[in-house]
């Protein structure tokens, strides 16, 4: 897997956490119930099993990130560090963003409600981005 | 940024495209119909040309990326790895990322598997096409 960075795997998962807990909180919370309708939001329901099982995904998200970054060229992100931004954002807006909106649009899901968790995607990447640039 | 094989690109999104008309027609249309819980009269009714326009336009975004990143990192990679290395996109970045989504949506774990084989599949076709035409 190359020389993986796995302090920052897990502080890059924790962040993207975080960033879920503002962004389907007190940013958007709202703004989704609406969108997935009344009893829709599974954490709701049984908390410890959704969030344990979306730290899981986060941590899988950011062990391959690191790999990637292990797995680039000697110095290269040394000597152009915006690498770890461009590379995570455009992680989640060339292959994320285009997968979850053609899911979406096959159920008929509501435009906004695509927006939403897009839109969660790119910030979480960054954060995860941030994370092994500033650790890295 | 421009120097990739247009061919390639074209070919990838299309390859992708065309396992979802396999995967969701003959092998998991009925089952993926009963998971997000719509009749075949009410799919009928959406905006077919938007929604597939709209699905071309993201397989082509995605099929790009990957030309980009193998042209720019992985001009000696072999076949066999160009092929996992788009799985491992699908694997590490796409099916999470779903994953997460559904389990908050309260969606089914049987569209979570179909919608997250498409995925794999998607991936490793157009992995495929890419590696071939390099």
């Amino acid at each position: 897997m190359g020389p993986v960075n796995w302090l920052a795997v897990v502080v890059a998962a924790i962040l993207a956490f975080a960033v879920g807990g503002l962004w389907y909180g007190p940013l958007l919370g709202r703004a989704k119930l609406e969108e997935v309708g009344p009893g829709g939001l599974a954490a709701r329901r049984n908390p410890g099993r959704t969030l344990g099982l979306t730290a899981a995904l986060l941590l899988v998200s950011a062990t391959m990130l690191g790999h990637l970054f292990a797995r680039l060229p000697a110095g290269s992100l040394d000597a152009k560090p915006w690498l770890y931004f461009m590379m995570s954002g455009g992680l989640a807006v060339s292959f994320v963003i285009p997968a979850l909106w053609i899911s979406y649009t096959h159920q008929r899901l509501s435009t906004r409600l695509a927006l939403i968790d897009a839109g969660y995607w790119i910030v979480a990447y960054l954060a995860m981005g941030a994370a092994f640039w500033a650790l890295g | 940024m421009w120097d990739v094989n247009w061919l390639a690109v074209l070919l990838g999104a299309l390859a992708g495209f065309l396992v979802g008309g396999i995967w969701y027609g003959p092998l998991m249309g009925k089952r993926w119909m009963g998971a997000v819980g719509l009749s075949e009269d009410q799919l009928k009714s959406g905006n077919m040309a938007l929604i597939y326009g709209l699905t071309f336009v993201f397989s082509l975004i995605a099929s790009w990326t990957l030309a980009h990143t193998f042209a720019t990192y992985g001009r000696d990679l072999s076949f066999e790895v160009k092929v996992l290395t788009a799985l491992g996109v699908a694997l590490g970045f796409i099916v999470p990322a779903i994953g997460t989504n559904y389990l908050f949506s309260h969606k089914s774990r049987t569209l979570f598997f179909i919608d997250a084989g498409y995925w794999l599949l998607f991936y490793a076709a157009m992995g495929a096409v890419h590696a071939a035409l390099g």
